[in-house]
């Protein structure tokens, strides 16, 4: 109740700091736009060719694409300044003044800013998603949609969990900004259908780097041609991702010697 | 003469070369977009035996030699040349004896070039690796053709970079210019998808733009999918852009030194 009530202080102050440059809201909301048009404008164009891709028509392809940039939206809007953050923190030592605040460290470093362009930014994945819904080219009933729903959370808690992990290794190694880059690539993967993978290739990008989870999931729901057993998976794989990412932080922690004064 | 230039290019190019681990991870970010991209034109192949042309190998090759030369010829923002502009610092370089333009080209091919060497080795290993059917010209003729052009995009890129800097004069920081080169540049010059696939309109469009003549064209060359006329009547269209854009680069320059005011410097 306490961290809600911070949080919430966090929400406000970021809202005034972005307010302030109004210009580069609306360039970075732009961008976004550009982003998900290009997506959109590529597998447009591979259907003009082909009526499906591996069984995939192009609406499930919109919908995976739309899946994919409503979570890239909410990690960017909730935690990608953050994580990005961490390195820094620890290089120049300004950690210190998060340690001594009478607060969980985690919650401070990963959740301390929100970027207000990528939290609207959600926007356009949303409508895309209503309108194949009104459209009645995918339908919904309440226990997919609430399955779906779920999915989506674990997909954005296991990039988390993962960004989070890989910027805690900037306690011993001082470019792990170019970690997080490697991140980014890998997790831009998970836009495409998960029928292009396949044999050794589906079996790594669900299991070691489980980018299939993240948004082909939620709809691989829709479709319904996810088993339970895959579901089970998905929610155990991001209660485990989030509990080792803790731990791992914890331990970085203590061997965190400070690097000002 | 050209030794100082030199100079500066192989300055860049250790500079580069300093950060490994950033390095590796850059063999790794060209790797696996090039993956996806490979394995996701493998699956619309299994039902299609060609698009517009395109044989399987014959796109598969067409995104190696993109993820290869995109570096090379991209046009993009010099930050060095924005912040000079912005906080005042060309002034230190107005008054060396060392033309600004020079300098800046050869700390591009510097830099470019650095990349380039990464991109090229993991890439020969990526075909090693995945067994990619490479399409490699029947007419050994093209080859030739193609690295002229390539080399004639390296310049015609280094131009465009060059221009879409200066406007730095002009206008304010963050205007959204760097999104547009980001997102739209791909589009125009084919790295997305070939521009033989796009609607006609689009087509059309693009080929009316100096950006073609960076990526598509090349490429086109060394898929031997035009004739030898088309790539002449081509090469001469790239050293007539590359012309335009270099008169159009000088005279911008002297536009925006009459309007810099070495604020901050």
């Amino acid at each position: 109740m306490r961290y809600l009530k911070l949080w919430v202080f966090f929400l406000k102050n970021c809202l005034l700091r972005e307010m302030e440059f109004r210009g580069n809201f609306v360039i970075e909301i732009g961008g976004n736009l550009l982003r998900l048009g290009i997506t959109i404008l590529f597998f447009q164009v591979i259907f003009l060719h082909t009526p499906t891709i591996g069984g995939w028509d192009i609406h499930i392809t919109l919908l995976l694409v739309a899946v994919n940039q409503l979570i890239n939206n909410l990690y960017n809007a909730f935690f990608r300044a953050n994580i990005y953050q961490i390195s820094e923190y620890v290089r120049e030592g300004t950690l210190d003044f998060i340690l001594v605040k009478p607060i969980d460290p985690q919650f401070f470093t990963t959740l301390r800013y929100v970027s207000f362009s990528a939290l609207f930014s959600l926007v356009f994945p949303l409508l895309i998603i209503f309108y194949l819904a009104t459209a009645g080219k995918i339908t919904f009933s309440l226990p997919i949609f609430s399955l779906f729903l779920l999915l989506l959370l674990c997909g954005v808690a296991i990039r988390y969990a993962i960004g989070v992990a890989v910027m805690t290794l900037s306690f011993w190694v001082t470019e792990a900004y170019a970690l997080h880059g490697l991140y980014s690539e890998f997790f831009s993967l998970s836009g495409y259908p998960a029928v292009i993978f396949r044999g050794g290739w589906q079996f790594f990008f669900t299991f070691i780097i489980p980018i299939i989870v993240v948004a082909n999931f939620p709809v691989m729901a829709v479709t319904q041609v996810l088993s339970p057993a895959a579901v089970l998976f998905a929610v155990g794989l991001s209660a485990l991702l989030l509990l080792i990412t803790r731990k791992f932080f914890h331990f970085a922690l203590r061997n965190y010697c400070s690097a000002s004064s | 003469m050209f030794r100082k230039y030199l100079k500066v290019a192989s300055v860049v190019y250790q500079e580069g070369t300093q950060y490994r681990l950033q390095y590796v991870a850059s063999f790794l970010c060209v790797i696996f977009p090039l993956l996806a991209v490979v394995f996701l034109w493998r699956t619309v192949f299994q039902d299609i035996q060609m698009i517009e042309g395109f044989t399987e190998s014959m796109m598969i090759t067409y995104y190696i030699l993109v993820a290869l030369l995109t570096d090379l010829v991209s046009p993009g923002i010099m930050m060095y040349i924005t912040e000079d502009i912005r906080e005042g610092t060309l002034s230190k370089y107005l008054l060396r004896p060392i033309s600004r333009r020079w300098y800046h080209f050869s700390e591009e091919i510097g830099i470019s070039l650095g990349y380039s060497l990464v991109a090229l080795i993991v890439i020969l290993g990526f075909i090693f690796l995945f067994a990619v059917d490479f399409y490699f010209p029947a007419n050994l003729l093209y080859i030739p053709l193609f690295l002229v052009s390539v080399g004639l995009s390296m310049v015609l890129g280094t131009g465009l970079t060059y221009l879409f800097s200066l406007s730095a004069f002009w206008l304010e920081e963050d205007t959204g210019l760097d999104y547009v080169l980001e997102y739209l540049v791909p589009i125009l010059t084919g790295a997305l998808i070939p521009l033989a696939l796009l609607p006609e309109f689009v087509y059309q469009v693009a080929s009316f733009l100096p950006f073609k003549y960076l990526l598509y064209f090349p490429i086109e060359i060394f898929l031997e999918r035009i004739t030898l006329s088309e790539i002449g009547y081509g090469l001469f269209t790239q050293i007539l852009w590359i012309g335009v854009i270099y008169l159009l680069g000088a005279w911008v320059w002297r536009r925006g030194c009459r309007r810099y005011t070495a604020r901050g410097g």
